[in-house]
């Protein structure tokens, strides 16, 4: 779910300055999935957890900031299909190895008869952050 | 001359393989194609590109992909994403124009078979089903797809059996899939770590009467031959060499679509798999 070379600091205006992180994640349900299904995404780093307001999905060119995911059933996350996931943090990572930590919880959207519909992916890995 | 099943691969056996990139939908067709079935079957959500937008170019492109190896597509399997929203259940209205987008991605597919899973898992809501399946009968015909309601646990068999005798039209028929005559559950599934999820994706599979299988194959129009693992050839727990003769047997001449789901447990080679599934169906067709 977590392609290792996909991490690294992002200074998305341009102005030499580093204003978070950015890392690739595949779409772990077994089909496609409209991004409402996206309960919820729990981000941290080296235990350090990051509110759902600095969370930013980057579909197909599209920026959608996490709590605005939940209400957005058109947009789909397809399968196979890897997001690009921007996280605020002023200065970014520091180059070298943390462990991403990605609690991914998502909403089927037929009935299965899973508690709340619900399946949790929870998935950690070490990530080599080299810029 | 009595007519025999044609033998298809649903493009959902090579789930690993797409998922995880190593394969895309065409590698799945080329694959399908060097296995001389007669047809591949499609699912939606999986390998429509831009799903739920589909492209008519896309679709014709797709199609005629699969055409260019003398191959069909053999049914086109959707899903009625009632639960979309996440304040309301779809209304009948909301389910009927889904399945009506999908019935015109099947016309361009040229398929002669929709698979829409609807309201799978509670008996409940037949009577929903029933009215989207009644809206949509003037379409289906006028383009000449039927539409099959898959008998596919928890479900109990014959309620689906009875309810397509009920709606009494030749253009609304059955696909049994064979997890409804699996005799144990599923194996992986213990290795899940969520026990509720295990719980339940288990009882997706019930060993029901084998006899049930003759009773349902008047009204089947499309049969998944479902398996989740094999050993020495033969799938673990479901008996093909019960099931398949049944079905050989009864005079229908759909397709058996062999539909392998034990990459959602594991990682499989996906190419091998198809190989050993198509041939365990043809060895007691």
């Amino acid at each position: 779910m977590l392609p290792e070379d996909s991490i690294r600091n992002v200074d998305a205006n341009r102005d030499g300055k580093i204003e978070g992180f950015q890392f690739r994640l595949r779409n772990p349900w077994y089909t496609s999935q409209p991004i409402s299904s996206l309960v919820k995404l729990i981000i941290s780093v080296d235990g350090e957890k990051f509110e759902p307001e600095k969370v930013t999905l980057n579909v197909r060119g599209q920026e959608i900031v996490l709590p605005k995911a939940y209400t957005m059933y058109d947009v789909n996350w397809g399968f196979p299909e890897s997001i690009d996931v921007f996280v605020e943090k002023a200065g970014g990572l520091k180059l070298g190895n943390h462990e991403l930590s990605c609690e991914i919880i998502m909403r089927s959207t037929i009935e299965y008869g899973l508690p709340e519909e619900k399946i949790n992916f929870p998935t950690k890995k070490l990530m080599n952050v080299l810029k | 001359m009595t007519s025999k099943p044609k033998v298809g691969i649903s493009l959902y056996s090579y789930g690993w393989d797409i998922k995880t990139g190593k394969m895309t939908v065409k590698d799945a067709i080329d694959n399908a194609a060097s296995l001389n079935v007669d047809g591949v079957e499609l699912v939606d959500k999986q390998h429509i590109p831009n799903y739920p937008h589909a492209s008519v170019y896309d679709l014709i492109e797709l199609r005629d992909y699969i055409e260019s190896y003398g191959l069909k597509v053999s049914c086109y399997s959707t899903y009625i994403d009632d639960l979309m929203r996440t304040d309301q259940r779809a209304t009948p209205e909301e389910c009927t124009k889904m399945l009506l987008d999908d019935i015109a991605e099947a016309k361009v597919l040229g398929t002669k078979i929709i698979r829409p899973a609807m309201a799978q898992v509670n008996i409940k809501w037949l009577p929903l089903v029933k009215t989207v399946m009644t809206n949509v009968l003037p379409t289906l015909k006028k383009n000449d797809i039927k539409q099959a309601l898959e008998i596919h646990a928890p479900l109990p068999p014959k309620a689906i059996l009875e309810f397509v005798k009920g709606m009494n039209d030749d253009y609304i028929g059955l696909c049994p899939d064979f997890s409804a005559w699996q005799m144990n559950k599923q194996p992986g599934m213990t290795d899940l770590s969520d026990k509720s999820i295990a719980e339940t994706v288990a009882s997706f599979s019930e060993m029901n009467p084998i006899e049930l299988l003759e009773e349902c194959m008047p009204y089947t129009i499309h049969v998944h031959a479902k398996a989740h693992a094999f050993k020495d050839g033969e799938e673990v727990t479901i008996p093909y060499d019960k099931l398949i003769p049944i079905i050989s047997k009864s005079g229908y001449s759909g397709y058996i679509s062999t539909e392998f789901e034990g990459w959602m447990m594991d990682e499989v080679d996906s190419r091998e798999i198809a190989k050993t599934h198509v041939e365990l169906v043809r060895r007691y067709l």
